[in-house]
């Protein structure tokens, strides 16, 4: 006589379909095998990967305008975070956190700048990794992604627009704004006042008191400083000096914040290709001030 | 009625860097500009890195207004990291000027074109003016229809009519490039269902521009990721000829006719305007055709054997068809590649048997004719109509075009063109000047096209 065995119905696999995951930046409810979130275009292994812990990951942003240089700055931090021997150390969670560093350093050792961001959120780079540090006890979890600067000032300047960037910022713990340095130097007030509206149009946003903009730390770095080196002797001077707007922004409305100054390139020229217009290239990789601005906001962070 | 415009490209402006919305005319709100802004492709959309790739879209806008752009590759981005930079003109359209040209953005575009509207500027001017397009495009190209009965075949095409119906989203590879598939499928169904379609011949997938119907890339490693979205795959590259597949409703009609060569008749039905067709209701008026296709004797039994009201000609009256073009316009809108079908007419709802062939035998014979002659021949056409209607920008194009036009073109297809051309500017003549002259403009118009087509 056969034992009577329990098999599931092939039709109630649908019932899966009824359980729904929540995204991890927007919280909307997605189905169990979806890719992205199907309102704000997150990739949903994050979400997958953060159930498996108890506490909820730290989201820092990395924020400035078209051409700033965010990926070259983040793919070089994660790059020298997961090399580092001791100290602040980073681990990759998932093939997918490796991505942006791999791009960028493979990018700079052919002597180019990694290709632009694009603009549609389910193309962007994203980075979970887990964190640890002599100071901590526990490994902190933390989710970074690489958003396109067309996107984040579309959204500066019709809030709502993408979901992504509104529903992220609202969540996210810390933030590090580039600043161009070189622009500024030449006289340029356009730095000044892409970071001026951003720093208001973050001001906006969390509308209980503990949780607004105010009190969250935030790193405001001077990018490409290797063509001015003015802003590593003193990048808080440098802020007071060619980006007045900003300074007083900072000082007035947001507690918590430091300048600093970064460099990967160690020197660049520029090039005329035929058909290709004019080509920026990296000469060498010198990285100069990439870890303490990140270390100085996981610092604020974490406590 | 303006046309409203805009260009998205990558820029180094005052009021942001990269991807923007760099230039638009003063008619477009802040919220047509933020919705076109989320619709513009950005770096690395196109699908295809090559220099001349290029991509026609099309979408409906929140206004109710149609957005039609092109996309190309256009230098180098403004930034100095070597990529190319992606640029994409819009053109937004009331409801009535894109049912001037079919509901088809093909028609717009080769307009715009034609009449250098649509153009890639050096230096991006700060704001741009509201454009005109005169002219007007016939609801079918039957010449296309013709080839794509060649290639990818009838059966090929009805999967597609079947698959773009039933699906939310679909992306789509075929054997023939992605422009002619699409604007064959839009050639394939009424006027009225057409805006229903948005589409994007060579975006790349994005889930933030979701395109009713896109093109797959060439790359199918690509495909499976796009198919994660809920996109409904398909492959012309793999429809199989040699079983008899049970298509349904309106791609059945397709199938039937494609295949029968009675392209006429399907091109006749089409160019009757019926308001209010929707995709819901295709299934019954490819009853209509289909009835039409039967011999007329064969109709009549039906009828009267099955005692259906709903079949043939009694349903075609029940459907409330009007012609797609009023008045006198109606006369002068056919095409030289569609010259030799029957106009619909109310009072002979049917082309005339011989009349059908004879058609039927020209639209076979430009079948034939390479891509590149039928293309010409598209282009000269919609330059003859423009010019017509008044424009002289397109009445000069003609005249660069049409001697070039004489020597690639066989000189049978030429005489016939000339031949519908002369009947079609003898009626404006006619119109225009039968008890008092009433158009003289129009008339003149006609009178300068017939010089640049007979060389004189």
């Amino acid at each position: 006589m056969n034992r009577g065995v329990a098999v599931e119905l092939d039709s109630y696999r649908l019932a899966n379909y009824a359980a729904q995951i929540p995204c991890l930046i927007c919280d909307r409810g997605n189905t169990l095998d979806a890719e992205v979130c199907r309102n704000c275009y997150a990739p949903m292994v994050l979400a997958h990967q953060a159930q498996s812990r108890q506490a909820a990951p730290l989201m820092i942003a990395t924020l400035g305008p078209s051409a700033v240089g965010k990926t070259v700055y983040l793919g070089m931090l994660l790059d020298m975070l997961s090399r580092q021997p001791k100290e602040l150390q980073m681990s990759a969670r998932g093939g997918f956190s490796v991505t942006l560093q791999q791009n960028t350093l493979a990018a700079l050792a052919r002597c180019e700048f990694p290709s632009k961001t694009p603009s549609e959120p389910d193309r962007w780079n994203w980075v979970h990794c887990q964190l640890r540090s002599p100071r901590h006890r526990q490994p902190v979890e933390l989710v970074m992604p690489d958003i396109a600067g067309e996107a984040l000032f579309e959204e500066v300047d019709h809030p709502r627009s993408y979901q992504l960037i509104q529903a992220f910022l609202e969540r996210c713990h810390g933030v590090m704004i580039l600043i161009d340095g070189t622009k500024l130097q030449s006289g340029s007030l356009d730095e000044d006042y892409f970071a001026m509206k951003l720093l208001s149009h973050l001001s906006e946003l969390g509308e209980e008191k503990n949780s607004s903009w105010g009190s969250r730390p935030m790193a405001l770095i001077f990018s490409k400083a290797d063509q001015c080196e003015m802003c590593f002797e003193d990048p808080a001077g440098y802020a007071k000096r060619h980006a007045p707007g900003l300074w007083r922004v900072c000082q007035q409305r947001y507690r918590k914040h430091r300048f600093f100054a970064s460099g990967v390139a160690g020197a660049c020229v520029t090039r005329h290709v035929q058909g290709e217009g004019t080509k920026s290239v990296p000469l060498r990789i010198e990285p100069r001030g990439i870890i303490e601005p990140f270390e100085w906001l996981v610092e604020n962070v974490v406590g | 009625m303006l046309i409203e415009q805009a260009i998205y490209t990558s820029a180094d402006t005052d009021r942001a860097q990269g991807y923007q919305l760099i230039a638009h005319s003063p008619g477009l709100s802040e919220t047509d500009c933020a919705e076109l802004t989320r619709w513009g492709p950005a770096h690395d959309a196109l699908s295809d890195g090559q220099p001349e790739k290029t991509s026609t879209n099309f979408h409906r806008m929140a206004s109710g207004a149609y957005a039609v752009s092109r996309t190309s590759m256009a230098g180098a981005e403004y930034s100095g990291r070597g990529a190319a930079r992606v640029y994409t003109q819009f053109l937004v359209l009331p409801t009535e000027v894109l049912l001037r040209f079919g509901n088809n953005p093909f028609a717009v575009i080769r307009a715009a074109t034609a009449s250098g509207v649509l153009r890639t500027y050096d230096e991006v001017p700060e704001s741009l003016d509201p454009v005109r397009l005169s002219g007007r495009a016939p609801a079918v190209y039957p010449s296309l229809l013709a080839q794509l009965a060649c290639r990818p075949g009838p059966e090929a095409m009805a999967t597609l009519i079947q698959a773009a119906l039933s699906s939310d989203q679909l992306a789509v590879a075929a054997p023939i490039p992605a422009d002619t598939l699409l604007a064959g499928l839009l050639n394939l169904l009424p006027v009225e269902c057409r805006t229903e379609f948005s589409f994007s011949t060579g975006l790349k997938y994005s889930p933030s521009r979701p395109y009713r119907v896109s093109h797959l890339p060439d790359d199918r490693a690509a495909w499976r990721a796009i198919g994660r979205y809920g996109v409904t795959l398909l492959s012309l590259d793999t429809v199989d000829t040699g079983e008899e597949p049970n298509w349904e409703g309106w791609a059945g009609c397709v199938a039937d006719v494609l295949k029968s060569g009675r392209i006429s008749l399907l091109a006749t039905q089409l160019e009757r305007r019926r308001p209010t067709l929707t995709c819901a209701g295709l299934a019954d008026f490819a009853e209509v055709i289909r009835a039409l296709a039967q011999p007329r004797t064969m109709q009549v039994a039906s009828v009267v054997g099955q005692d259906q009201t709903s079949v043939g000609q009694n349903a075609e009256a029940a459907m409330v068809a009007q012609p797609a073009v009023s008045g006198a316009d109606q006369e002068y809108q056919q095409r030289a590649d569609a010259a030799y079908a029957q106009l619909p007419d109310d009072s002979s709802p049917e082309p005339a048997p011989a009349d059908s062939q004879a058609v039927d035998h020209l639209i076979e014979t430009l079948a034939h004719q390479p891509a590149e002659a039928l293309d010409l021949l598209e282009e000269v056409d919609d330059l003859v109509f423009t010019a017509i209607s008044g424009d002289r920008h397109a009445l000069e194009e003609l005249q660069s075009l049409w001697p070039a036009a004489v020597a690639d073109l066989d000189s049978d297809v030429i005489d016939q063109s000339r031949e519908q051309y002369l009947r079609c500017a003898l009626s404006i003549w006619e119109e225009c000047a039968d008890d008092e002259m009433r158009s003289p403009q129009r008339a003149m118009s006609a009178i300068d096209v017939l010089c640049v087509l007979f060389d004189q």
